[in-house]
């Protein structure tokens, strides 16, 4: 069931920083609600529905606290999603794969097919070790290592303490490094 | 330093949150020691690979989309605040309520049999909620009418019983009122404590049922998982208040206890083993060590808040990020002038500091 608040009226000061939020975060919102998702198209519906969400409640959220709640808002409308599509998911993740690329880097024209083909794969590679994490130790490692967010900020997100938050983060470390280590050259 | 801690905190170093004399401690560690030295190399490689990972972008219609969904007064989806239950808490709640009800039932029968009947708060609530039909359409009071927030139990002695009450004024209050209290830190480390308990006590009925041959093993497993996923939470929330609002206890071991709980209770449902190695691996050990953290509620000592605002603002802020957890510990309840019965403490209708009826109050109580 939705619910609407039409009647609110945000101030130009709220408004400005709610554009400002939309400049700074629908693009690390939706490459974070896909890489929970594994769906970059239903990622882009989950950035929106929680945009949506933070206009309709600018008199009840702080400017200084939109980035993580928008994060908690996209997590939780990802986790009613892989809740209720776990079977559909796994169908179309393959299929994004062969087709959509989300994640590959633009290819560099002047770049050699076979240099390009190799950071492709490497991507992939990365992304597949990402997928792999179990769902908590992968949010925390999406807030923190790819989102570069703040412990503090990552535990409001994912509802937890931040000792919490480190610890998951090290274990997601740990087995992505184990996952990636073909590419790894130390 | 042994190197589990080493390579714990190397992950800490990789974002700047040790502080720099520990730092130099782990850095000295990581030169002596091989395989921690490899392994803060591969932590840096790593992290470089997944820096290097293309930023998704949005689609040129985005904006136009957003703006055109706010125009046409499109609401908030309703799973942005809501965590799905699993079906099997769904039911194992239903029946709950179901054998309470018939336990009601039965005990009410019985009462009503006795003649020489002493009233208590239950029954008074009883009467109460049959008063509540009489006025306001919504919750039974007229918002014109004088209110006191007298107790209930004040009143009970001048109404000479179960058979000869009859409802006043002062009792058209909802029975959550009884059990109201200032939304604070204390009130809320209290009741996470006291739900703590009572989890902890459910999980241990489902580890004796696990063991009784008559009893329903599957049955038995999901009640301990489906407590020691609770547990979790409810830990999870003393040990923010303790490394935030300065929350201390007065047995020291509770720490430790918590801690050792958190960690192995975050396996439960991280790791794909079966359910039943699950228990024996993660939950047996936390039930095993529970001794103090059974009685955790009278362990909690809060320090004087000396600033309100940061207070208000911390509680405010585990509320909006948390609603589901706040969903078990409180019902919200609104003052006489603003009353309103039974709304859920949620983002999306009550936001301030308002004041809220524990549950474990209102479980013992039997408040509706």
């Amino acid at each position: 069931m939705a619910q609407s608040n039409n009647e609110y009226q945000p101030d130009p000061i709220t408004m400005v920083a709610y554009h400002r939020a939309l400049a700074d975060h629908a693009d690390s919102l939706k490459a974070y609600a896909s890489r929970l998702l594994g769906d970059p198209i239903a990622a882009e519906d989950v950035a929106q529905d929680a945009f949506l969400a933070l206009f309709r409640h600018l008199n009840q959220v702080p400017t200084a606290a939109f980035r993580p709640w928008l994060f908690r808002v996209a997590r939780n409308l990802c986790l009613d999603q892989l809740r209720r599509r776990k079977f559909k998911m796994s169908l179309f993740r393959d299929l994004q794969k062969d087709e959509d690329h989300p994640f590959t880097p633009q290819d560099n024209h002047n770049s050699r097919p076979d240099e390009i083909a190799e950071t492709r794969e490497a991507q992939e590679a990365i992304e597949n070790a990402i997928s792999e994490l179990p769902t908590k130790f992968r949010e925390a490692f999406l807030l923190c290592e790819v989102e570069g967010m703040s412990y503090e900020d990552a535990a409001a997100v994912m509802g937890c303490p931040v000792k919490t938050v480190s610890t998951r983060l090290f274990r997601a470390r740990q087995r992505f490094t184990s996952l990636v280590s073909r590419l790894i050259k130390v | 330093m042994n190197c589990t801690t080493c390579r714990y905190e190397l992950s800490q170093c990789l974002d700047g949150r040790l502080p720099s004399g520990r730092r130099n401690e782990v850095m000295n560690h990581a030169e002596s020691c091989a395989t921690c030295g490899s392994f803060w190399l591969e932590l840096q490689a790593a992290q470089e690979l997944s820096l290097s990972l293309q930023q998704a972008e949005i689609s040129p219609n985005f904006r136009k989309g957003l703006w055109d969904r706010i125009n046409a007064g499109e609401g908030t989806p309703s799973a942005v605040f809501q965590e799905q239950v699993p079906l099997w808490s769904k039911v194992r709640y239903t029946l709950s309520g179901a054998a309470a009800a018939a336990a009601l039932l039965i005990g009410v029968t019985l009462l009503m049999k006795d003649e020489a009947v002493t009233p208590t708060t239950t029954d008074l609530a009883a009467n109460n909620n049959g008063d509540y039909s009489n006025g306001d359409s919504s919750n039974g009071w007229a918002p014109n009418e004088p209110l006191t927030a007298e107790p209930m139990t004040a009143d009970l002695a001048s109404t000479g019983g179960f058979g000869s009450f009859e409802p006043r004024r002062q009792l058209r209050l909802p029975p959550e009122m009884e059990v109201a209290r200032r939304l604070s830190t204390e009130v809320l480390a209290v009741e996470t404590a006291h739900q703590l308990e009572e989890r902890l006590a459910s999980a241990a009925l489902g580890m004796r049922m696990m063991n009784n041959p008559a009893s329903n093993r599957a049955s038995a497993i999901a009640l301990v998982i489906d407590s020691a996923h609770e547990m979790r939470d409810f830990i999870e929330v003393l040990i923010d208040l303790r490394d935030r609002q300065g929350l201390t206890f007065t047995d020291a071991g509770i720490d430790a206890d918590l801690q050792f709980a958190v960690t192995m209770l975050e396996n439960v449902g991280a790791m794909e083993a079966p359910r039943e190695l699950t228990v024996e691996k993660f939950i047996e050990p936390v039930l095993t060590r529970s001794g103090r953290l059974a009685n955790v509620s009278r362990s909690i000592r809060t320090k004087p808040t000396t600033n309100i605002h940061i207070e208000r603002s911390y509680l405010l802020r585990i509320n909006t990020m948390r609603p589901e957890v706040f969903r078990k510990l409180f019902r919200v309840v609104e003052m006489p002038n603003q009353m309103r019965q039974g709304t859920v403490f949620l983002l999306q209708d009550d936001c301030d500091m308002g004041w809220v009826a524990p549950m474990s109050e209102i479980k013992r109580l039997n408040i509706k």
